[in-house]
């Protein structure tokens, strides 16, 4: 303890209170715990109890005689006030479990739309795919149409080559009857230059 | 001649005097400080009670707090002023916070019972703050009988409590802070209070503000510490709120303080899974959130044993148990609590 607190007779007088108010405070649950009193208080309460509805009950009879309102009439239309709130109570939570409802089904509806709208989305984007698709296939058809012509043509010209070929060959046969016409021609005039030079001599 | 050196005359300011009988006259004289409460605004009307909205300074945390404080107090001990507001700090810890007022029942509410306040009306407010939160998930912090009542809710509904935090919360009853002899009658029948409360019907303010009074035996030192320092100003306020909080009680139906006594002190149902709740079995192994449970070390009126036994019977994996230095009270007097639960909050906040 501190000297101010030494010298401070407040603080004495709190000191020596507390350790009364303890002293005092056992003694007393000490005197009380017993069961004498404990008898004694549960008949005082019993006497109490019966002055009290006594009481009431007088003034319920004097109300009534006197044709004035008593507490309870009073409780009576309260307790309607009272009644009335718990129904509007009532209706409230109903409220909230329509707009809970409500919510819940607004949520699924955009869940919903959501989901058509994401559908749209891909159908739109599927569509501009198979567009796309049946542009490149109709282009792909005229190529394979033009392929076709350039095949029709190609065996024309094939057809053409081979006559072309077979005139070759036919050509080649001429030049090799030439070649060989000209052989013969060149052994002839060997020959006859032969027999001239034979002649000579 | 060392101990003639030692000893010394107690001494006195003057000016200190002046000031603590001065603020002692004040506490005497003047009327009881207003509480202001930090902004807020109300979601929700049901009967007596209210569900307040306390936004946070600048949101940080995803997952809104849901404070629900005993039915035996007011609960602006909450928020009792702008300095050591439990509700307020937690504003500026980046929390959202909704606090469940549960109001002062008039006779007309006789008849609301422990399943009434925890199904229509406690789940109701949860249900209203989820869905003005916009959150998916929302933290439970419960205080004294306000955390029996979150557990005893947690076990049975399937909103979606992502942690649960039970501060100075009576969950055994097997032990409580009678002398022995009182806790075997309440507990064998010999001392039962149905009669009386079946009489009153509403159990009045005043006997619930006295037998807190007499739970406490001689308890001078409230008063002793205000004398003491009463020429700190700072404290004098504190007190004065404090007093003010303190004679404030509230009514209780009569049906639900009933249902408490016998169901929770005599026959201990919450502990043994007997206890039912408009039909449904209370089964706290049910409870799968992370659990945070505090406990006080000067709490006079919530033992330490009666919280501890929840940590057991819970099955969630991720639970958490604290000692603070405080009082019942004083957790929340002095804001400690936000204090206590803001670090095991903020790593358990994010959806």
């Amino acid at each position: 303890m501190s000297d101010e607190n030494m010298n401070n007779p407040y603080e004495s007088f709190r000191r020596l209170s507390e350790m009364w108010e303890k002293g005092l405070n056992d003694l007393l649950i000490q005197s009380i715990d017993n069961r004498e009193l404990i008898r004694m208080t549960q008949l005082g309460v019993g006497v109490h109890s019966r002055y009290i509805e006594r009481l009431k009950r007088n003034q319920e009879l004097m109300a009534n005689i006197m044709n004035i309102p008593t507490k309870n009439d009073v409780a009576n239309v309260a307790k309607l006030t009272v009644q009335a709130e718990e129904k509007v109570d009532t209706l409230q939570q109903q409220i909230w479990s329509l707009q809970d409802s409500f919510a819940l089904a607004n949520q699924e509806q955009h869940k919903l739309l959501a989901e058509i709208m994401e559908f749209t989305k891909q159908l739109h984007t599927e569509w501009v795919h198979s567009a796309k698709d049946l542009a490149e296939a109709k282009k792909i058809t005229t190529e394979m149409k033009k392929m076709r012509q350039e095949l029709v043509e190609a065996r024309d010209l094939k057809t053409n080559l081979l006559e072309l070929k077979q005139e070759l060959i036919h050509f080649s046969d001429l030049k090799n009857e030439v070649n060989v016409l000209r052989e013969l021609l060149k052994k002839e005039k060997e020959d006859t230059a032969l027999a001239v030079a034979g002649a000579k001599e | 001649m060392a101990a003639i050196t030692r000893f010394k005359l107690p001494v006195t300011n003057l000016e200190t005097e002046r000031e603590r009988w001065h603020q002692l006259y004040n506490v005497l004289h003047e009327p009881k400080p207003e509480i202001k409460s930090s902004p807020r605004q109300s979601v929700w009307r049901k009967n007596k009670s209210v569900l307040w909205f306390y936004p946070a300074q600048e949101k940080k945390h995803d997952v809104p707090i849901f404070m629900v404080y005993s039915l035996l107090n007011k609960p602006y001990i909450l928020d009792i002023s702008e300095e050591t507001s439990v509700i307020g700090n937690l504003n500026k810890q980046g929390y959202d916070v909704y606090m469940f007022d549960w109001g002062s029942p008039g006779l007309e509410d006789k008849g609301i019972t422990l399943d009434n306040y925890v199904l229509d009306y406690l789940e109701m407010a949860v249900r209203v703050a989820l869905r003005h939160a916009k959150a998916p998930e929302i933290s439970l912090v419960g205080y004294c009988i306000g955390g029996t009542l979150s557990a005893m809710l947690a076990s049975i509904t399937d909103l979606p409590i992502k942690n649960l935090v039970l501060a100075a919360v009576p969950i055994d009853y097997s032990d409580f802070i009678l002398p022995d002899k009182w806790v075997k009658a309440m507990h064998d029948g010999t001392l039962s209070l149905d009669r009386m409360i079946d009489a009153y019907e509403v159990i009045p303010s005043e006997f619930l503000y006295t037998t807190f009074l007499a739970l406490q035996g001689f308890n001078i030192g409230p008063n002793v510490n205000l004398v003491t320092r009463a020429h700190d100003r700072k404290y004098v306020d504190k007190w004065r709120r404090m007093d003010k909080w303190t004679r404030d009680a509230v009514t209780f139906s009569g049906a639900a303080f009933k249902q408490m006594l016998n169901d929770l002190y005599k026959d201990n149902k919450l502990v043994k899974g007997e206890m039912t709740l408009a039909g449904k079995k209370v089964d706290l192994s049910k409870i799968k959130c992370s659990l945070l449970v505090i406990t006080s070390t000067r709490d006079e009126l919530v033992l330490e044993s009666q919280s501890l036994p929840v940590m057991e019977l819970v099955s969630s994996e991720d639970k958490t148990y604290q000692l603070v230095e405080a009082g019942h009270v004083s957790i929340c007097l002095t804001g400690q609590f936000a204090f206590a639960v803001e670090p095991w909050l903020s790593t358990r906040s994010k959806f």
